[in-house]
């Protein structure tokens, strides 16, 4: 997993540094719990923002890094909860936090040309930060550890002038689940401004 | 350059406001309650009648000098009484103790946990912060060194049965198991009236506690 890390990081930073044509990005982000992730967690996220350096190989095709930040957050009950040994039942409300940091190696391609509005499609490969949380009453019980990334992205760079366009997305963030830990996914959307 | 200056200000812009807004959890001191139960699915709840509480409480605590509230462990032992009475169970006084069929014992633990920590600067991460992960008090913004101190209080209720035979000479097989607790808040009403609640609510969700006899 350290090696996925590196190899991400190493390319959001050349991203950052290269000479050639080139585009760095921030974004707002708003996510969208899917498959087992929203049994946990069932509540949209208005609380992400990304970072996206990318590199033009040619016209249509470039490579680059990113870097996202993306809480989930519910508070559930109180409720009556099933202890996990033994018949007993606890009761409180939970709180629960999902802490996610993708960190990718990213690819896209372009349709279109410059100076209108592109359409692109693309994948991230890289790592994921989870930490994963609950609260419930006075006691915590939280697991965090890196996971396998992946990303596909549908977008679009609008341009506002020469050197400005904004950049609109839908992305499926995946972090592969652990021994310990299951899955986590969700659909993020995102409103960005480009800078060429 | 000048995109990386206008990058870093924006970027600069989203980290703070993602900060401001992060999700922080409990805001009342009700939202730290907790009340678990557990039972002896072999033991027969209903066979059961009477039983003996004493007039006292088992407290323990680590803040110096305290004593729990005489005026206090009246109320918290009516309160059981009452429940118990709703289920169909009958509280016998002391002189009667021969004739009691279990025995319920109830605790009371108060913590006082204080100490300095200390919190990064924004956007600061869900992980800072003393064992528990938070209690309570939200640090400067701007992150530093801080000071806490923060009192959780607990009550337990034990259902045990004299007739049965001890594991050994210091266990005895416990049938039923209340415990909730939460941060102590500084009004006593509050803390009160959320003691009833969890003594109602542990008695709630334990159906089994009702007596056919």
């Amino acid at each position: 997993m350290k090696k996925f890390i590196y190899i991400t990081a190493i390319c959001l930073l050349a991203s950052f540094g290269a000479k050639a044509q080139g585009m760095m990005g921030v974004s707002y982000d708003i996510g969208l719990p899917m498959g087992g992730t929203s049994d946990f967690i069932g509540q949209p996220s208005f609380r992400g923002f990304g970072l996206e350096g990318r590199v033009f190989i040619f016209d249509y095709l470039s490579y680059g890094g990113s870097f996202n930040w993306a809480v989930l957050y519910e508070e559930v009950g109180p409720q009556e909860w099933p202890l996990d040994d033994g018949p007993g039942t606890a009761y409180g409300k939970q709180y629960r936090y999902i802490n996610s940091f993708p960190l990718m190696a990213t690819m896209h391609y372009y349709f279109g040309e410059w100076n209108t509005t592109r359409l692109y499609v693309g994948t991230g490969i890289g790592a994921q930060k989870i930490n994963q949380r609950t609260d419930i009453g006075l006691y915590t019980v939280d697991q965090k550890d890196w996971r396998f990334g992946l990303a596909p992205e549908i977008g679009l760079l609008i341009p506002v002038n020469y050197n400005n366009a904004l950049n609109i997305s839908a992305k499926y963030q995946y972090a592969a689940k652990t021994g310990k830990t299951d899955a986590v996914s969700y659909l993020s959307f995102k409103i960005g401004l480009a800078f060429m | 350059m000048r995109t990386i200056v206008k990058l870093t200000f924006v970027f600069a812009v989203s980290a703070t406001i993602f900060a401001g807004c992060y999700p922080k959890g409990p805001e009342y001191y009700s939202d730290t309650d907790l009340t678990v139960t557990d039972y002896d699915m072999d033991y027969n709840f209903g066979n059961q009648k009477k039983y003996f509480m004493a007039d006292t409480v088992e407290y323990i605590t680590n803040i110096k000098d305290n004593e729990i509230d005489p005026e206090d462990v009246i109320k918290l032992l009516q309160e059981v009484e009452s429940n118990f009475t709703s289920k169909g169970y009958t509280r016998l006084s002391a002189t009667d103790i021969d004739d009691a069929e279990f025995a319920i014992t109830v605790s009371v633990i108060a913590s006082k946990n204080s100490g300095v920590g200390y919190v990064p600067g924004p956007p600061y991460y869900p992980g800072w912060g003393w064992g528990g992960g938070w209690g309570g008090y939200y640090p400067p913004y701007w992150g530093g060194y801080y000071s806490y101190s923060y009192t959780t209080g607990s009550v337990i209720i034990q259902w045990w049965d004299p007739q049965v035979a001890p594991f050994s000479a210091d266990e005895q097989p416990i049938h039923w198991i209340s415990t909730f607790n939460g941060l102590v808040s500084s009004t006593k009403s509050n803390n009160e009236s959320r003691i009833a609640a969890s003594i109602q609510q542990a008695f709630k969700q334990s159906p089994y506690i009702q007596s056919d006899n």
